[in-house]
């Protein structure tokens, strides 16, 4: 595991060397972290769309469906403090770590 | 066109046919009159791209690594005429055969193949594959080549009527039903075969043709520049690239699959048992992918072929499974039973509707028209590999037939044309079909009679075979004596011997 910290403002998107998570802003403004690999063929998550009729986030692939409910089960766990975050990623901790910022399409609001 | 006799074409045409003399190539009146479609005109345009010596005989069934070399046994073009379209009923003719095998070289000189190993040795044939003066040749031949196999699609396929996205849903829906509860027709021939595995390979060697660069006609398409439904076809372009990831790129599992089964997983290693149709259906890809005025037909052929074929490769796959065992890699099947179910939807939902809302109703005519040809040419593919695979396993049956036949005719009952020949050994006469029965008779020397890969009936002096029309086949001397046979016109074998 690795323990990371960063300002949600500044960056949105984390690449772990062969994993990445981006950040997702619930329907109820919580901020969360979520792996960017589709479970079903690897779409980047963080191009797809919220579906605001079902609150699911729909992978730009093939339309795999995520639940609010499953992503808040699935998300990285996260504390935010003082305008920062920190993170516990599934990790070795040498692990590499980029911050960057990025176009996230999927977004509930 | 003058210049075309002097430059590396002619240079290394060293054992071919006497190229045309320089006085005939009247630059402007030789492309005005191919344009025109002046029947001499086409012939020797055709002819001279046949010429090439990529595309001249060769002396093994299997073309071992070199993508370039692929047979279309010129010395009998100028017999045929390509001007005008075959009727439906002669789709399986000599010169369908012909212009496929040009067409699937005109096509894949838009496509990048390299050979596994000893490029250097190669090198000459990669520079002339891809030449200039092929590429120009082959693009004056290509429309005259495409009107002669697939203007009977005009002819065959009527479409009429107000349609609408709904109905075209309704259509294909229905159509998509159908499939979906049948017995694939080419399992059940290889299934039912008494030589199965053979059958089986003589399949997979019919997809090879397409699945070794397998979705490289669809990715005509995404070059350019029309919105999201661009990015829609990536999509699933992306799937069959697997993502790029090698290992799973779709042409990567299929193989796989080949060598799971003991073949070369080379592009065209058996180009000599491409069926006419099988190389139809892929070359139709190639001929709606190229020619952007056919566009509609593209996305109407590839919603139907992405919606039907998950039921179809899971028929496929446990076939395999059944003829050879474990041992058989069927990935490439499987994965298709999985991601073609979103494939059919996702081609008619992200491209066909879409582009229905923004061009308008008047595309779906030719929307159908491509579900509708491509349906028309896999029937046809179909009903060409179950009998194809009638005549292998009848191979012996076929030679049976020739004594009973050869009386006739040295009685006089029968009254046909006769030509004889003598080939040396290992002289191989590149697979063909004739358009009427033949007679083959082995007056000496011995020769094996191929039908297929790995379909073998040896002839001895004395023996022979019926050569049933529009059936592929080939042969070789296998004796140190030169072999003298005689070929019967017979026109058709059973009226012979009643």
């Amino acid at each position: 595991m690795l323990a990371i910290e960063f300002d949600p403002d500044q960056y949105n998107y984390i690449i772990a060397e062969e994993k990445s998570y981006f950040l997702l802003r619930l329907s109820d403004g919580n901020l969360v972290i979520f792996g960017d690999r589709c479970l079903h063929r690897g779409g980047p998550l963080h191009l797809g769309q919220w579906d605001v009729a079902l609150n699911c986030l729909v992978c730009p692939w093939h339309e795999t469906r995520y639940q609010e409910k499953v992503i808040r089960k699935r998300a990285v766990p996260t504390v935010r403090r003082n305008g920062r975050l920190t993170a516990i990623l599934d990790v070795a901790p040498e692990t590499k770590i980029t911050l960057c910022k990025r176009v996230i399409l999927a977004q509930p609001c | 066109m003058k210049a075309l006799a002097e430059n590396h074409l002619a240079e290394e045409a060293q054992s071919v046919k006497a190229a045309p003399a320089k006085e005939e190539f009247a630059d402007n009146v030789l492309l005005k009159q191919v344009l025109q479609r002046d029947p001499a005109a086409v012939k020797q345009c055709i002819q001279l791209y046949a010429d090439n010596p990529l595309f001249g005989g060769t002396e093994e069934w299997v073309m071992e690594d070199n993508p370039y070399r692929r047979p279309v046994r010129s010395h009998v073009l100028k017999y045929l005429d390509f001007t005008k379209p075959l009727a439906g009923d002669e789709v399986f003719n000599y010169s369908a055969l012909s212009a496929h095998r040009m067409l699937l070289n005109i096509y894949e000189s838009d496509l990048v193949f390299f050979p596994e190993k000893d490029f250097e040795s190669k090198k000459k044939d990669f520079l002339l594959f891809y030449s200039n003066e092929t590429k120009i040749l082959g693009e004056l031949v290509r429309p005259v080549l495409e009107e002669h196999v697939f203007g009977f699609l005009d002819t065959e396929i009527e479409i009429s009527g107000r349609w609408s996205v709904n109905s075209l849903r309704s259509y294909l829906e229905s159509l998509v039903a159908e499939h979906n509860k049948s017995e694939i027709a080419v399992v059940a021939a290889v299934l039912s075969s008494p030589a199965r595995e053979q059958s089986a390979i003589s399949l997979l060697i019919q997809f090879a043709m397409d699945f070794l660069s397998e979705a490289s006609a669809m990715a005509r398409n995404v070059a350019g520049r029309y919105g999201p439904m661009l990015s829609e076809l990536f999509k699933v372009i992306l799937d069959e690239y697997g993502y790029g990831v090698h290992q799973t790129k779709h042409s990567t599992l299929f193989e796989q699959t080949l060598e799971s089964c003991g073949l070369l997983a080379q592009p065209h290693a058996y180009a000599q048992f491409y069926l006419t149709s099988s190389m139809a259906l892929s070359n139709y890809f190639h001929y709606v992918s190229r020619d952007h005025t056919k566009f509609f037909r593209f996305i109407g052929a590839l919603a139907y072929t992405e919606a039907t074929f998950s039921h179809t490769c899971k028929q496929l796959s446990d076939m395999l499974r059944k003829t050879f065992g474990s041992k058989v890699d069927t990935r490439y099947f499987d994965e298709h039973v999985h991601i073609d179910l979103h494939h059919g939807r996702m081609v008619f939902e992200k491209l066909v509707a879409p582009a229905v809302a923004r061009f308008g109703d008047g595309i779906i005519e030719e929307i159908v028209r491509g579900i509708d040809e491509f349906r028309l040419l896999a029937r046809i593919a179909d009903r060409d590999f179950m009998e194809q695979i009638d005549w292998c396993n009848k191979g012996l049956e076929y030679k049976e037939l020739a004594q009973p036949l050869h009386e006739r005719i040295l009685s006089g009952a029968v009254k046909c044309d006769k030509g004889t020949y003598v080939e040396p050994l290992n002289e191989l006469s590149v697979t063909h079909v004739h358009d009427a029965d033949e007679l083959c008779m082995v007056e000496s020397g011995v020769m094996d009679f191929v039908t297929g890969h790995d379909f073998v009936v040896p002839l001895y002096p004395g023996e022979g075979t019926v050569l049933l029309h529009n059936r592929l086949h080939g042969a070789i001397i296998t004796s140190e004596e030169d072999c003298v046979y005689h070929i019967y016109s017979i026109d058709d074998y059973k009226k012979c011997l009643q």
